[in-house]
């Protein structure tokens, strides 16, 4: 079962996420700050993160930040309000794998979800047909 | 981030600055000294006139050499020589006659030369303090310029932040909302799972609410006059109404409302309400569950109505007691619920209490420790 680390401030939206991520068969780890995600992601064990840009303390960014520079490779979906293509871009650039904004159908977030892993899956495990005589 | 891409055209404005501060200051110099040599050269030539003039009267009228008196010498009636016994020249006002008078020669009269020099040294003086006066009204036309400049940046700065955040404020409770919305249609949850998610939901729907509202007030501060016409009222019993409507937004924590003595203000309905949901939803935001309020009115004859607002959230440090009320601030960017909100609420709930002809203050013992707002409003003896 797949492991989910969603990072949101806002409760009814971290609520509703881990809630239908949940019945979608994922195991979601749900905090409402980054300092949680970079002790946790660090040591391991989750298959991707959803990430709020603006949190509390540590910001979205500065938390991937953080998190690339301690060689943490899990894929990351950033999910924010602000959706101006430079912001786009920096988050990109900092290392996250993909971007929604918000408000965002639930239906894509799961979808997107379901994408990055399958695509990081895919990376981890290269197809051992290939090649074989 | 978009502050990083700012920095080299922040750093491209304070070169520019310093080019204009050190061009200007050159072009004063090479001023002062240009202006300094012409009031030399104007110096040079008065003392060549002189001295060109002596001897012109010196060779007309020199020509009787026949010792005169003093008083009846040829030039004496020139108010800027004289003629005087001295075996040699030794500056150039001694202008030495022909070779056949030459125990005597002309001299300028000392009072004309100190008044020569006493007109040199002024227009040097002058243009030295000229110049002094030029470069500092320079450099403060300049400091005043790249104060303005950094303000309007910090303004334009400020309002970027400010039309972030109220995007963050619109879109967020939309998402949630929309969330719960999209999983009802798809499932059914119990009712006991629901309810809390509907609290959660109802709160979105205060946010946003109360996001309008500021919205909406801060636009009435400009074009009308709320606030500036307060009214005899009981703000005991309104605040008593004010708690009984918002129960919904009350059912999270435990309010408790004391009223000492008259309760009678000069205040303005609207503008009150504002205040207080501005209160709030500040205690909402930085919370400390149990979350606890107390309301406290108290009035005494002779002095301001007092209404302290406390809450036993996360306060903030004494020292930013003021700061909290800038427009677009939050208390404290590190403290859960900071990331919510426009940092109008505060500003704008100080700017009514003053129209009101009160005002609104805040005080903390510290982070951890609760915040505490103290709302004074003229009693009708004081209006």
């Amino acid at each position: 079962m797949p492991r989910i680390l969603l990072i949101e401030d806002e409760e009814l939206i971290r609520t509703m996420v881990a809630l239908n991520l949940r019945r979608q068969g994922f195991e979601v780890d749900a905090f409402d700050r980054a300092e949680a995600m970079v002790d946790k992601a660090a040591n391991g064990g989750y298959d991707l993160i959803l990430l709020d840009i603006m949190l509390p303390g540590i910001s979205g960014p500065e938390g991937l930040k953080r998190l690339r520079r301690q060689g943490v490779t899990t894929p990351v979906i950033m999910l924010t309000a602000v959706k101006d293509v430079s912001t786009k871009i920096d988050v990109l650039n900092l290392g996250a794998d993909d971007y929604l904004a918000k408000p965002f159908d639930l239906g894509e977030l799961t979808a997107r979800v379901r994408a990055l892993l399958r695509r990081s899956q895919a990376v981890a495990a290269p197809d051992t047909k290939e090649g074989q005589p | 981030m978009s502050r990083g891409r700012s920095l080299p055209r922040l750093a491209g404005y304070h070169v520019l600055f310093g080019l204009a501060i050190l061009c200007l200051s050159a072009l004063v110099a090479w001023w002062s000294i240009f202006i300094e040599n012409a009031i030399e050269q104007q110096h040079r030539d008065k003392v060549e006139n002189l001295l060109a003039g002596m001897n012109a009267m010196a060779l007309q009228k020199g020509h009787d050499r026949a010792y005169l008196p003093r008083e009846q010498s040829p030039l004496a009636d020139d108010a800027r020589l004289e003629v005087l016994a001295c075996t040699r020249a030794t500056n150039p006002y001694h202008v030495s006659l022909d070779p056949f008078w030459p125990t005597w020669c002309l001299q300028a009269r000392d009072a004309y030369l100190a008044e020569l020099e006493g007109s040199f040294n002024r227009r040097i003086v002058m243009v030295a303090g000229e110049s002094a006066v030029l470069i500092v009204v320079i450099l403060v036309t300049v400091f005043m310029l790249y104060r303005m400049i950094s303000t309007e940046r910090r303004h334009a700065r400020e309002l970027g932040e400010f039309f972030s955040r109220v995007t963050h404020e619109l879109k967020t409770p939309i998402t949630g909302i929309k969330a719960l919305l999209q999983t009802l249609k798809a499932q059914e949850l119990e009712r006991e799972q629901l309810l809390p998610i509907l609290d959660l939901a109802l709160r979105q729907v205060e946010r946003q609410e109360m996001l309008a509202e500021n919205i909406l007030v801060g636009r009435r501060m400009v074009t009308t006059d709320l606030g500036r016409e307060p009214s005899v009222m009981d703000v005991g019993r309104f605040v008593d109404g004010f708690l009984t409507a918002h129960q919904g937004l009350l059912g999270r924590m435990d309010a408790h409302l004391e009223v000492e003595g008259p309760g009678l203000a000069l205040a303005d309905p609207d503008g009150l309400r504002v205040i207080l949901e501005n209160l709030m939803d500040n205690a909402l935001k930085y919370a400390v569950l149990p979350c606890r309020i107390r309301i406290a009115v108290s009035g005494t004859p002779g002095a301001p109505l007092r209404l302290t607002f406390s809450d036993n959230g996360q306060g903030f440090a004494p020292d930013k007691a003021e700061a909290i009320f800038d427009a677009y601030r939050r208390l404290n960017e590190e403290l859960p619920g900071s990331s919510h909100g426009t940092g109008m609420g505060l500003y704008l709930s100080r700017r009514l209490a003053r129209r009101m002809g009160g005002d609104l203050t805040a005080h903390s013992e510290g982070p951890g420790r609760g915040a505490s707002f103290t709302l004074t409003l003229k009693t009708p003896e004081e209006g």
